[in-house]
């Protein structure tokens, strides 16, 4: 009974340090997510829209973007991205462009438009690595691997 | 705080392995089936801590945090720290299977040696609690990066002053893992004090 009763505290005091280990990372791994921004930028007519993702493949939201033309340097029209990271934003004239985006937090991307360069790249949306689920199953294998060893020791004792 | 693949010569891989699997099996056969359930836990605090990242600088450096699970898994902290090393390398890519051997082996031996520095001093009380978990997470990462140090140098002279590099880089991480650390057993402490002693 003694050593059901040491065994309990053991769990109790295993999963109060798990959960402490958990919430301690849930703002770093939305961190971790911001070290890159992808900027995907087309011109339809005289509008350009756009969408930017952090590398991980959440949308970045409420970015300020700004638009410069690149002969002259002047700030020609500014932004934000929705809360899907999207924008559209319309232009007094088609001139070579550079969209700056700034998310308010150190992270920069940059996409430039010259008008001799027609090749507009299409958006692709980067494949999310979704490191929280993964975390999780690597905690499920540690707790099987050393249920495992647990049931082994037991069998041995026996 | 990881060696990547293709840096090390296979002795010290080798070396790293067979290191490591004494410390694991040493442990494992003297732990109590009670005692498993904290390593287990400990073991998943351990893979955790890794995807803590503090900006300092120009680099991003994680929590190690080695010394705070060799304190409270004691001889089972092979096992611990390989387990969660292994599947921090098949899962994301941290290190790599063949650098796993010597990687649990610079994290673990430190930390092993904190448990035998620092426990029983935690027993006694002698010091404040903080005190001895800032201790202890500083010597662990001094401890850690000593070792990592002294593996790349294994590798040839010309892998010195990267040796030199990597030492420096982890130089702050040893104050922050000694302030997490101490925070954490203070913590402990607090909530649950029979748990200090493994």
């Amino acid at each position: 009974m003694k050593s059901f009763e040491h065994f309990g505290m053991h769990i109790q005091a295993g999963v109060l340090a798990s959960l402490f280990a958990i919430l301690l990372t849930l703002p770093a791994i939305s961190d971790a997510e911001a070290h890159g921004i992808n900027l995907f930028c087309r011109l339809e007519g005289p509008t350009l829209h756009g969408e930017a993702y952090f590398s991980g493949g959440n949308p970045a939201k409420n970015s300020t973007i700004n638009i410069y033309a690149i002969d002259t340097g002047k700030l020609l029209a500014s932004g934000a991205t929705s809360s899907e990271g999207k924008f559209s934003i319309p232009l007094e004239k088609k001139v070579p462009i550079k969209v700056v985006l700034d998310d308010g937090q150190g992270h920069r991307a940059s996409w430039t438009w010259n008008k001799t360069s027609k090749k507009e790249i299409e958006p692709q949306r980067p494949v999310s690595k979704k490191p929280f689920p993964t975390i999780i199953a690597g905690i499920a294998a540690i707790a099987v691997i050393f249920g495992i060893l647990y049931l082994w020791k037991r069998r041995d004792a026996a | 705080m990881h060696i990547s693949e293709g840096v090390l010569p296979l002795a010290t891989l080798a070396g790293g392995y067979a290191a490591s699997s004494v410390g694991i099996g040493l442990g494992l056969k003297k732990s109590t089936d009670e005692h498993l359930v904290r390593t287990a836990m400990f073991s998943s605090a351990f893979f955790v801590t890794s995807f803590i990242h503090i900006p300092i600088g120009p680099t991003n450096i994680h929590l190690v945090l080695n010394g705070f699970v060799g304190l409270l898994t004691g001889r089972t902290c092979f096992a611990a720290i390989g387990i969660a090393l292994l599947l921090q390398a098949v899962l994301f890519q941290f290190g790599g299977i063949t650098t796993l051997g010597i990687n649990t082996l610079n994290m673990a031996l430190p930390a092993f040696l904190c448990f035998l520095i620092f426990s029983p001093l935690l027993r006694r009380k002698s010091i404040p609690v903080v005190l001895t978990g800032f201790f202890c997470g500083f010597v662990s990462v001094f401890l850690s990066a000593l070792l990592l140090s002294l593996s790349l140098v294994t590798a040839g002279e010309s892998f010195i002053p990267a040796a030199k590099l990597v030492f420096a880089a982890n130089t702050p991480l040893m104050i922050v893992d000694g302030f997490v650390t101490a925070l954490a057993l203070q913590f402990i402490d607090k909530v649950k004090p029979e748990m200090l002693i493994p």
